[in-house]
């Protein structure tokens, strides 16, 4: 998490809302919709949350990269399963709305402090 | 053992690596060296003599060195009478100078200053001041540019290293850094002594400038002297002439050019690690940094160019470093690269070529394994070959004694010592694995082909899913796309009922396909096996890695778990997503919750053993606390989306947080509770109706663990390929047991992993689950199998001192290359064996399709058997049953009379809705190749059905046929003769 620096994390924020704007405003399955979201949904949100959330590595562990990038799709998959189906239980459910429940986490998740 | 000139002789020499070099005496001598190569720059290197001249305390030696300059020797040598002059006695270029000068240095410390730079008045006092601390290798300071013609607006002052400078992003007090920049630098001139100085292979000839070489250097002491460290002050100030030619684009693009040609040879020198830690941070950090400050409004430069310059510069120096990649590998690289990448590209042009050569339209018993062409064995069996040369052949021994290679204890928080050794130094007596694959880059590639080759065959060669149950699934999708995503958790939608009652991965479908504006699951359900097979990659990596150091059997064993995994529940299901949240959350744990236990009368000749692994070491008690609450969130989307899943995974966690080395109650409460929670809060109705069929059920051994739910493999194919499945399983698990118990160390420190795949295996006493809990069970047990299976095809290791024979190599890799090639062979026709009902030609979905848009919402749907496509198409508004369901009389009663049994014994003569009847070819081949009706019976109750006034036929095509019932009074019970 050391590369966390304030752009990565200014643009992992507004990666959600990117999504939003592409689900929102382009053509049904536009390719820039396509690209966007996919390149949003299976990574960001997860990859946010380790920001706060990842305890610090302790010294000289490098079980890194492969770690992370499990983590970052575990989280982001499991966020997207439990947002859609706690949309759905309360009959609240539309898709942009499960997106913008993804991109307020990832926002907030991204713009909380690092835990070092 | 490197010998300290000076002030040393008092101390105890301490080791070459992992210590430091002693300190200097009390005060260093310093001898400066300047390396001139043109009598261009004269009056540059005067004024850099001169600013020596004046320093407040003047070095004790400067020597001027002529790089192959007569002209510029003899000149200088007359100039400079206060001044060493000496011409390079090694190879042109930059490095050889400075190894001249070094050899020719008297001080205890030597600096090393560009000819066309100057130094500040105080620049010797402040880098000696660095010298203070014996821990430190060497002082560089900081490099100002003295632009001949005022610094260019667009150029980044992120990119000042392009004209030899110090750059944004270097620290801006006192640091430790990992190299320092040859315009301003000094080293103890024992370190040079001890690590050989500049390497002649980099360094600049001339004026082209391929640099790099301090780096290179900085980092071969930094391994030498592991507490050594370079200082960075950067107070201690020279300045560096700029001249006009250095401000253009064209210099800043070939020198970013050349930056990474030559970070390209330094990798190849140091180890990837190391060369590029640096660059990584100043990828990531710093040039975000530039970008952002270009974009700040008053920055003070033009935000556009300053822009492109950034992203030009960090693109060409990635391309140079791509390109000097490829022209530095030696021969031997590119063999090995030829080795390895040539069975990989072979296989899968193989694999291709196969692809529009597959004949589907007329799949036999034994499904796609008959269909497929020569080529696609071809293929399967160059990738188990290339796959096996690459993890099994010694390229640690035969290749270059890699450096970078800094052994097992690289991938984790194990227990270790601070020299890198397990406590005690177990199992030093055994001799680890020399030839250790040099990076994960081989296997993985190799591995994503072989899930290219086995899981997307069938969605290239067929134009639609396999498996009713997906077409389920996709329907199941389809209803929550048209109503909105209204959950319905009552049992009113009965046997699909629970399909809302853990709706979490047809919910997180629904969603994706909203947000991307797909018209359904249909779109990309074929890709389903492919997708989920590569997200288990990963977690069963992660898993391996803790249970063993050696890549042969972490990798092997990823490819029997893929070889071995037969049972087709990779297709687009909640249990497949399931599967990956049981597996990923089991790798957390296993990675990061261990505990400290008592070594035990093994332990610690178990952690050093080669084919094992160190001890995890236990996290503080707030990380484990973290790591707990990270586990929540896959936890619960698991609970939400399967029925059984989680019920393995919270006995799995009970199990694990009851053996010491994973002592948590937390886990399992975690574990089970969440599940609990979800099925008494959404799936409560499910529960009331079926606890007393399951309460029934349980216990009944005989019956749970029949697979199938009855089917019996009917024809010569179907048995054939029953016998293959089944002995594909008992090989793996037989091979399992033997690797438990030819590696007891292994056995004892894998027993978490044996214990996570022991723990489904009682499920099957307790429930049937559809005829698929063994399936199931075999499942989850896979990856634990995997692991002790691979572990059988490695021999013990020898005791140290006794390499390994080349023949015992030859051996190994020849049995794991053998067991693969068997076990690739099999899996076809256990995979793809029934493909023939698993696969819907397009006309047979027509059908269904047509059916769902003439049926009416109320409809009654009677089926052979629910084995077609979109049986489940709007299935909220219909009633379904199906005549393979019957059973006892019922079935007796169907038998003995088809049509009586459709017009008189069956629901929907009770209620006058609509009603049809469709038979369908995949229900004919699931029929007899299950033996779930008598032979012939769907041809009579054809027969019967076509002959009566009380259907009547609305479609048919030559994949299937609808009738509508159509209830007359007059309908009498007929008799049909039985076919021939």
């Amino acid at each position: 998490m050391s590369a966390r620096t304030l752009p990565v994390r200014v643009a992992l924020a507004g990666s959600g809302w990117a999504a939003v704007l592409c689900a929102g405003y382009l053509a049904d399955a536009a390719p820039l919709r396509i690209a966007v979201v996919l390149a949003f949904v299976p990574f960001c949100p997860g990859y946010a949350l380790l920001g706060p959330l990842l305890p610090r590595e302790p010294t000289g562990d490098r079980s890194g990269p492969a770690q992370t990038l499990l983590l970052t799709v575990l989280l982001s998959l499991s966020l997207l399963v439990v947002a859609a189906t706690g949309l759905m239980l309360p009959g609240w459910f539309t898709g942009l709305r499960t997106l913008a429940v993804l991109a307020v986490t990832t926002t907030v998740a991204a713009l909380l402090p690092v835990r070092r | 053992m490197q010998n300290f000139s000076t002030g040393a002789a008092a101390r105890e020499d301490p080791p070459s690596t992992g210590g430091q070099p002693n300190g200097g005496p009390a005060t260093p001598t310093l001898t400066v060296v300047v390396c001139a190569y043109t009598l261009d720059r004269w009056d540059d290197t005067s004024a850099a003599l001169q600013s020596l001249r004046d320093q407040d305390r003047p070095p004790d030696q400067v020597i001027l060195v002529t790089d192959h300059n007569d002209e510029l020797n003899a000149r200088a040598g007359e100039a400079f009478r206060d001044v060493l002059v000496v011409p390079n006695a090694e190879r042109r270029g930059l490095s050889g100078a400075r190894n001249t000068g070094i050899a020719a240095a008297e001080g205890t410390v030597v600096a090393f200053l560009d000819d066309d730079a100057a130094a500040e008045p105080d620049w010797t006092v402040r880098l000696l001041e660095g010298y203070d601390d014996p821990a430190v290798l060497g002082v560089g300071g900081g490099i100002t540019p003295r632009w001949e013609s005022g610094r260019p607006r667009w150029f980044p002052a992120e990119f000042d290293w392009v004209v030899g400078c110090s750059y944004r992003g270097l620290p801006e007090q006192p640091a430790s850094i990992r190299n320092m920049i040859g315009a301003n630098m000094s080293l103890r001139h024992d370190v040079l002594d001890a690590v050989g100085g500049f390497s002649n292979e980099l360094g600049r000839t001339g004026t082209l400038p391929l640099g790099c070489e301090e780096t290179e250097l900085c980092i071969r002491a930094g391994r030498h002297y592991r507490d050594g460290v370079f200082l960075y002050l950067p107070d201690a100030q020279v300045r560096h002439h700029v001249p006009t030619a250095r401000g253009t684009w064209r210099y800043f693009l070939s020198r970013c050019w050349r930056e990474g040609q030559s970070k390209a040879a330094v990798t190849l020198m140091a180890g990837r690690q190391r060369a590029l830690s640096s660059e990584r941070s100043y990828l990531l950090r710093t040039v975000p940094q530039a970008l952002a400050r270009a974009a700040r409004p008053g920055g003070g430069s033009p935000p556009l160019s300053t822009a492109t310059a950034v992203l030009l510069g960090v693109l060409c120096t990635m391309l140079g470093y791509l390109h000097g990649g490829v022209r530095s590998m030696t021969l031997r690289q590119v063999r090995a690269a030829a080795a390895g990448g040539l069975p990989l590209v072979a296989a899968l042009l193989l694999w291709a070529w196969s692809l529009p050569r597959t004949r589907v339209d007329d799949l036999n018993g034994v499904g796609l394994a008959a269909a497929v062409p020569w080529s696609y064995w071809t293929a399967l069996g160059v990738l188990v070959l290339g796959f096996g040369y690459t993890l099994y052949s010694a390229p640690g021994r035969s290749g270059r004694s890699g450096p970078e290679r800094t052994g097992p204890e690289r991938t984790g928080p194990e227990r270790t010592g601070a020299d890198g050794s397990s406590p005690g130094n177990p199992g030093a007596g055994l001799r680890p694995y020399a030839g250790r694959p040099r990076s994960a880059l081989w296997p993985a590639l190799y591995t994503v082909a072989l899930l290219l080759v086995q899981r997307a065959t069938q969605a290239l060669v067929y134009n639609s899913p396999l498996y009713a149950w997906a077409w389920k699934h996709i329907d199941i999708i389809d209803r929550l796309l048209g109503n909105g995503g209204h959950l319905d958790r009552s049992n009113r939608l009965a046997a699909l009922a629970p399909y809302d009652q853990w709706a979490g991965f047809f919910a997180g479908n629904t969603a994706v396909i909203r947000m991307i504006g797909l018209n359904g699951a249909l779109d990309y359900a074929a890709w389903a096996p492919l997708v989920s097979s590569l997200l288990l990659v990963l977690p069963l990596l992660l898993i391996f890695q803790v249970f063993s150091r050696d890549q042969r059997l972490v990798w092997t064993a990823v490819w029997i778990f893929f070889l071995g995994n037969w049972v087709g529940q990779d297709y687009l299901s909640p249990q497949a997503f399931g599967f990956f949240l049981y597996l990923g959350v089991l790798a957390l744990v296993f990675r990061n919750l261990a505990r400290d236990a008592p070594w035990g009368r093994h332990g610690e000749a178990d952690a050093g053993y080669p084919l094992g692994a160190a001890r995890r070491a236990e996290l503080p008690r707030a990380d484990r606390r973290r790591w707990l609450w990270l586990l929540v969130l896959p936890i619960a989307a698991d609970a939400a989306s399967h029925q059984l899943t989680p019920v393995v995974l919270g006995l799995g966690l009970l199990v694990l947080g009851c053996t010491r080395r994973y002592r948590n109650p937390w886990l399992a409460v975690l574990g089970l509770l969440i599940p609990a929670a979800w099925d008494a809060g959404s799936a409560l109705d499910f529960f009331r109706l079926q606890l007393p069929a399951m309460a029934q059920s349980f216990g009944n051994l005989l019956a749970n663990s029949q697979p199938g739910g009855g089917a019996t493999p009917t024809g010569a194919g179907p048995v054939f390929v029953s016998w293959v499945d089944r002995g594909l399983s008992a090989a793996v698990a037989a091979a399992a047991v033997a690797g438990a118990l030819r590696h007891p160390a292994l056995r004892r420190s894998g027993l978490p992993l044996l214990l996570v795949a022991v723990v489904p295996m009682p499920l099957v006493v307790a429930n049937n689950y559809g005829g698929e809990m063994v399936f199931r069970v075999f499942m989850f047990a896979l990856p634990g199998l995997s692991f002790f299976a691979a572990a059988a095809l490695l021999p013990r290791p020898r005791p140290a001192g006794t390499p390994p024979t080349r023949w015992a190599e030859v051996r190994t890799a020849a049995l794991a290359g053998g067991v693969l090639l068997v076990l690739a062979a099999v899996f076809v026709p256990s995979y793809t064996g029934k493909d023939r009902l698993d696969y819907f030609p397009r006309a047979e979905i027509r059908l269904a399709d047509q059916l769902a848009a003439t049926a009416p919402p109320g409809s009654f749907i009677v089926g052979a058997d629910g084995n077609y496509p979109d049986a489940y198409l709007h299935y909220d508004q219909y009633t379904y049953e199906w005549l393979t369901d019957a059973s006892g009389p019922a079935l007796r009663s169907l038998m003995a009379d088809p049509l009586g049994y459709l017009t008189r014994d069956m629901a929907w003569v009770r209620d006058p809705a609509h009603a049809y009847l469709v038979i369908t070819r995949g229900q004919r081949s699931d029929i007899s190749m299950q033996g779930l009706l008598p032979p012939g019976t769907v041809d009579r109750i054809q027969r019967a059905v076509a002959g009566s006034p009380s259907f009547r036929l609305i479609l048919s095509n030559q994949d299937g046929v609808v009738y509508q019932y159509v209830p007359t009074p007059t309908t009498t019970p007929s008799t049909v003769p039985a076919l021939p």
